[in-house]
């Protein structure tokens, strides 16, 4: 019965995943203004859903990260059921989106290639990031590291969601959207958190949101529709946020 | 358990056959040839989990007191079999994930009136036909309508089976009416066309096809879905005394892309003669009008894609569609079905499982469908478990008899 494997069998055996990835800025102040208490609530909300739904842990894989002067994996792409014990994001120093981007494209790479090796149909990733402010960088390396991650010759080029709170401001964000409208019809946005809203419950909102993401997306890859995988999280849902 | 409510209601479209009560179905009703691919499930426990295995005594439902793997041999050392039954019934195929413990929620909010499953089958001159709609673990989990449907009818003189298959896209709160509109607009105007077409116009068949109205139904069915949107935000409007909006409403038709927004659908339309040809074979036709059902000729035991493979070769996989309405250009494929094939029209929901049929899936389907099986035998084949694959299916498999 197993005999007779041609190419074309693997193909079609292939099983859908979904690859999220949260990317939190620990640098000193995201730790004065509270906003790491909130990041720390993410990983257990959404094993949370994960666990509560037998159809979204089928198909999520979860991954997180840190960056401050460099860029760490807090929690290696995976099915985060397998996880006994969830990490925390602790923090450490200064503010480098190029560390985080960085990384971003390794673990990307090194991730989706190992899922198609598994035999899974793989959906563009989508990346929540989340920080409190100006990055440290110089500017050249920066946009380098953001055009290595989003080049169009980087098939699983992600989803990038940035999401400001603290001193955080849209003009800050705004270059770190992909795809950004000129890109593709399908384009994502940035957030900032309202004046006054604090920056732990604002992230709070975040872990909420991703979760609503993850359910649309998963629904969105095993249904007709325009979305095609990655589903960003609604406007709605985001009452503290602009 | 979750079977009962997973099998849902059979009402009978136009079908007597169907008129089979749930609680009537045999679970033995497997064709006695179809047991040798039912190796013991209990072999291994290696690689995917096989949740039969790990199941309590207390799972067994109570009204199958011989669960199918008590009536094999004795485990041997032997290959994983490929599918099984899990305890509830259904069919797994390779890896089932967690999905056996979806409990269906009935759709209450929106089209609380809508079947969970449909079946239709039976015998039109040489052809004999299974159809299925069944909801997706997706939305039975969330309490959501099913949005596939399907549509096949006999022409009046009894020489052509007829019939639609449609996938009402999500982002539409109301595409499960968009599919069912679709299903019955095209099948009529091509329906419309066929009695209009002499036996003797029809000559060649490549060139027949290309005069039927193929073209016609589709905007005919685009242009319904139009109307069902623009009349389904009108009932919003006045619901919620919105004056405004009803008036802006009336000023300019509705476009394509704002009937999008509230139901749109996709949709493969296709014909087959009752009748077999001077060489023994049935002509068919077939095109698939929008978004990505598509269409596979089962024949010798091997699929063939009759239309394009969704993500075949594609790097990063994408669940984009273009569905109805909007302006499309309808390229209908034709064949012939020769004796002992079968034609299947197929919703993403099967066809992304199932790939160009040479996988797992494939090997499953074929396997069980060498001949018509039972009617609600056959929507348990579409419904299987089958780990991240959780939306609505749909089926319409045509057969020749081998034997006539």
């Amino acid at each position: 019965m197993n005999s007779g494997f041609q190419p074309s069998a693997v193909a079609d055996d292939k099983l859908l995943v979904l690859a999220f990835y949260v990317v939190v800025d620990v640098s000193i102040s995201m730790e004065h203004n509270g906003g790491l208490i909130g990041a720390n609530t993410i990983l257990p909300t959404v094993a949370d859903a994960i666990e509560a739904s037998p159809t979204l842990g089928d198909v999520v894989r979860f991954g997180a990260m840190d960056f401050s002067d460099d860029a760490r994996v807090v929690l290696r792409l995976g099915d985060i059921r397998d996880v006994r014990t969830l990490p925390q994001f602790t923090v450490r120093g200064g503010t480098s989106y190029e560390a985080a981007f960085t990384l971003l494209r390794q673990e990307i790479d090194r991730d989706v290639a190992q899922l198609r090796s598994d035999n899974y149909r793989v959906y563009r990733p989508a990346v929540f990031f989340i920080t409190d402010g100006e990055p440290t960088d110089a500017p050249d390396a920066l946009n380098s590291a953001f055009e290595h991650l989003t080049s169009p010759s980087f098939a699983a080029r992600p989803n990038l969601i940035p999401f400001g709170v603290g001193g955080a401001t849209k003009a800050l964000l705004d270059p770190w959207v992909y795809p950004k409208e000129a890109d593709s019809k399908k384009s994502m946005r940035s957030y900032v958190a309202k004046d006054g809203v604090r920056p732990e419950d604002a992230v709070r909102q975040i872990a909420e949101v991703l979760v609503s993401s993850v359910i649309a997306s998963a629904g969105s890859v095993n249904s007709a529709g325009s979305t095609g995988g990655f589903v960003p999280p609604a406007d709605d849902d985001l009452e503290d946020w602009l | 358990m979750n079977a009962p409510r997973a099998v849902g209601r059979a009402p009978v479209p136009g079908n007597p056959e169907t008129g089979v009560e749930p609680g009537d179905e045999a679970p033995q009703a497997e064709a006695p040839a179809d047991r040798e691919t039912l190796a013991p499930a209990d072999t291994d426990s290696g690689e995917p989990p096989a949740p039969e295995i790990d199941a309590g005594p207390g799972d067994t439902p109570e009204d199958d007191p011989e669960p199918t793997v008590a009536e094999q041999p004795e485990p041997r050392t032997q290959p994983r079999p490929e599918w099984w039954r899990h305890d509830n019934e259904r069919w797994i195929v390779g890896d089932a994930g967690r999905q056996p413990e979806v409990v269906p929620l009935p759709s209450t909010a929106i089209a609380a009136t809508r079947p969970d499953t449909v079946v239709d089958g039976g015998r039109v001159g040489g052809l004999d036909f299974r159809a299925t709609s069944t909801r997706g673990l997706g939305h039975q989990q969330a309490g959501t309508p099913r949005q596939d449907a399907y549509l096949v009818r006999p022409s009046r003189d009894g020489r052509w089976l007829v019939g639609c298959v449609a996938d009402g896209v999500s982002e539409g709160r109301r595409s499960h009416e968009a599919a069912d509109l679709v299903c019955h607009t095209v099948s009529r105007v091509l329906l419309d066309g066929l009695a209009a077409t002499r036996p003797e116009d029809l000559g060649d068949w490549q060139s027949a096809v290309e005069r039927l109205p193929w073209q016609e139904a589709v905007d005919a069915a685009s242009a319904a879905v139009v109307r069902a949107a623009h009349a389904a935000m009108q009932a919003v409007y006045r619901r919620r005394g919105d004056v405004e909006s009803l008036a802006s409403l009336e000023d300019a038709p509705l476009p394509e892309a704002a009937a999008r927004t509230v139901m749109s659908s996709t949709a493969v339309a296709f014909l087959v003669s009752t009748a077999a040809d001077s060489t023994g074979g049935h002509p068919f036709a077939l095109t698939v009008a929008a978004g990505d059902s598509s269409a596979l000729r089962l024949a010798a035991g091997a699929w063939h894609p009759l239309s394009e493979v969704k993500n075949a070769g594609a790097d990063i996989a994408s669940s984009a569609v273009r569905p109805l309405p909007r302006a499309v250009r309808t390229q209908p494929t034709s064949g012939v079905l020769r004796p002992g094939e079968a034609l299947a029209v197929i919703t993403d929901g099967l066809g992304d499982p199932m790939g160009a049929g040479q996988g797992v899936v494939g090997r499953f389907l074929a396997d069980r469908w060498r001949t018509p099986p039972d009617l609600l035998a056959f929507a348990q084949h579409v419904a299987f478990y089958r780990r991240t694959f959780t939306d609505d299916r749909t089926a319409v498999v045509v057969w020749v008899d081998a034997d006539r």
